[in-house]
C-alpha cells in the first residue's frame, strides 16, 4: 500500500472519529453543562470543511457516511439526513466555485450562511417527505447560526490541521525531487 | 537669700490652697498637659488602629476564604439534601410498586431540535429491549426505540414521531396522543361532547402495550372545539419536562400493574416530580 493511500485511509479514520467526538459534545456535554440552550453544530461546521477542502467524490461518500453516524445521535431518519446533507454540500460548491478566498472569516461566513440554508432546506424536505414535519423553531436556530459563526474559527483551525497533517500533496509544501527536476529540465 | 527655703517650707505646708501666682502656671501646664495627653492618645489611637488594620486585613482574608468554603459546603450540602431527597422519593416509588424497573441514568439528548429523544446508560447487556416503557416517579417518559449493547435511545412522547394511547382520568375518554417535537403535543380522536378542561390530567390507556394502565401522561393545556371536525383538538404538556430529566426506571415487567387514580394525582402533585 502506498504511502498516501495509507494517509488517506487515517486521514478518514480520524475524521470519522472526530465527528464522533463533535456529536458527543454536542448531545452529551453541552446539554448537561448549559442547559437548553443551542448548542453549536460542530458537525455542520465539518460537513462545510469536507466539501469546501475535500476532492467532490470523496466528499460526497463521506459526508453520506457521516449521515449515517448522525443518525445514531438523533432520531433523524436517513432519508432526512441524506437529502438535507447532499443540499448543503450543493449549497458549498456553489460558493466554493465561484468565491475562491481561503480567508478564515469567508469559511465563517460560508458556516453561517450554510446552517441557515440547511435549516432553510430541511424544514422545506421535512414538509416535503414527513408525514408530520418539523416546527420552525425560529429563536433555537438563529441561536445555533450565532455559536457556529463563533465555533468556526476554532474548528476550522483544528480541521485544516489535521487535514494538512494527513495531505500526501501539500499545496505550500517543499516541492518534490521529481518534480523539482522536471521543471530543471 | 537664706530665707527663701523657709519660705518655701512654709508654703509645702498649706498645700490644699495653691497660691494666686502658681494658679495659671498651673493652669497653663494642665492644659498643655491635657492636650499632649489627647495627642498621645490620638498618636497611640491611630497607631494601634493601624496595626489593627493590618491585622484585620489578615483577619479580614482569613475569614472571607472560611465563609466562601463554609457556603460552598452548604451549598453542596443543600445540593446533597436535595438529591438524598430524591434519591429516596426513587427508592420509595421502586419498593412500593409491584413492577420490575430497571434505574438508568440519562447520558445524551437528541442532536437536532427536530427531535425530542434520550440516551440512557442501559442497553441490551441489561435485558434491554424494543418498545419498554421509560417511567419516573412522577409519571411517564417514553419508549426504548433503538437499544444498543451498552445505551439505548429513548422516544420521549414529544417527539413528533411518537403515538401513545392516553385517557382524561376524570372523564375516562379515550384518545391518541401525538408529540409535537416543541415541548408539548396533541390529544386527538377525543369526543366533542366530552367535558374537557384545561387542566385536566390525563394518563396512559394502556392498549399500546407500552405503559401500564393510569400512569399520568400529560396535563390539558388548551381545548380548541372546531365546528367541522367530530372531535376536540386537546393541546396537552407532557407532566415530565424533557430536559430536566436526570434518571429514569425502564419497566422490564409491568406485572399488570394498574395505577388507580389516587395514586396518579398524589404522583403529579410530587414537588421533585421531574425525576
Amino acid at each position: 500500500m502506498s504511502r498516501s493511500s495509507i494517509l488517506l485511509i487515517l486521514k478518514l479514520v480520524i475524521f470519522t472519529l472526530v465527528f464522533y467526538a463533535f456529536c458527543a459534545f454536542q448531545t452529551s456535554f453541552w446539554p448537561f453543562v448549559l442547559g437548553s440552550f443551542p448548542a453549536p453544530q460542530l458537525w455542520l461546521i465539518m460537513v462545510v470543511f469536507v466539501a469546501l477542502k475535500w476532492p467532490s467524490v470523496r466528499a460526497v461518500f463521506f459526508v453520506y457516511f457521516l449521515g449515517l453516524i448522525m443518525t445514531r445521535y438523533s432520531y433523524i431518519p436517513l432519508k432526512m439526513a441524506w437529502t438535507s446533507l447532499v443540499a448543503l454540500i450543493l449549497f458549498v460548491w456553489f460558493f466554493k466555485n465561484r468565491i475562491h478566498s481561503t480567508s478564515l472569516f469567508y469559511f465563517s461566513i460560508l458556516t453561517t450562511s450554510g446552517s441557515l440554508f440547511y435549516a432553510i432546506a430541511y424544514i422545506t424536505i421535512s414538509r416535503w417527505l414527513e408525514p408530520n414535519p418539523t416546527p420552525i423553531f425560529f429563536l433555537h436556530r438563529l441561536l445555533e447560526m450565532g455559536c457556529n459563526f463563533l465555533f468556526s474559527i476554532p474548528i476550522y483551525k483544528f480541521l485544516d490541521f489535521i487535514d494538512q497533517r494527513f495531505e500526501s500533496n501539500p499545496s505550500w509544501g517543499p516541492t518534490s525531487t521529481d518534480h523539482a527536476s522536471e521543471v530543471e529540465s | 537669700m537664706a530665707l527663701l527655703p523657709l519660705i518655701s517650707i512654709n508654703m509645702e505646708q498649706k498645700k490644699t490652697q495653691e497660691s494666686w501666682f502658681a494658679q495659671p502656671l498651673s493652669f497653663l501646664s494642665d492644659g498643655f498637659q491635657s492636650l499632649f495627653s489627647g495627642l498621645s492618645l490620638g498618636v497611640r489611637g491611630t497607631t494601634s488602629e493601624y496595626v489593627n488594620l493590618l491585622n484585620i486585613k489578615k483577619d479580614n482574608a482569613r475569614l472571607q476564604s472560611e465563609l466562601a468554603e463554609i457556603k460552598t459546603r452548604l451549598k453542596l450540602f443543600d445540593e446533597s439534601q436535595i438529591e438524598i431527597a430524591r434519591l429516596k422519593n426513587i427508592l420509595d416509588f421502586q419498593k412500593n410498586t409491584k413492577m420490575e424497573l430497571l434505574p438508568a441514568q440519562v447520558i445524551g439528548r437528541d442532536m437536532l431540535p427536530d427531535h425530542k429523544t434520550i440516551t440512557i446508560n442501559k442497553g441490551r447487556k441489561d435485558g434491554l429491549k424494543h418498545l419498554q416503557a421509560v417511567i419516573t416517579v412522577s409519571g411517564a417518559v417514553g419508549y426504548i426505540f433503538r437499544p444498543s449493547e451498552h445505551t439505548s435511545h429513548v422516544m420521549l412522547i414529544t417527539d413528533r414521531y411518537s403515538v401513545f394511547d392516553a385517557m382524561i382520568q376524570k372523564t375516562r375518554a379515550r384518545g391518541i396522543i401525538e408529540g409535537t417535537s416543541k415541548d408539548g403535543g396533541i390529544l386527538q380522536y377525543i369526543d366533542r361532547t366530552e367535558d374537557v378542561k384545561t387542566g385536566d390530567i390525563i394518563v396512559t390507556g394502556g392498549l399500546d402495550n407500552i405503559f401500564p394502565k393510569g400512569f399520568p401522561l400529560a396535563v390539558v393545556t388548551d381545548v380548541e372545539r372546531k365546528t367541522k371536525s367530530a372531535s376536540l383538538v386537546v393541546n396537552i404538556k407532557p407532566i415530565i419536562e424533557s430536559n430536566k430529566i436526570e434518571e429514569v426506571f425502564v419497566v422490564i415487567d409491568a406485572a399488570h400493574e394498574d395505577f388507580f387514580p389516587e395514586t396518579t394525582t398524589a404522583a403529579v402533585t410530587k414537588p421533585e416530580g421531574n425525576n
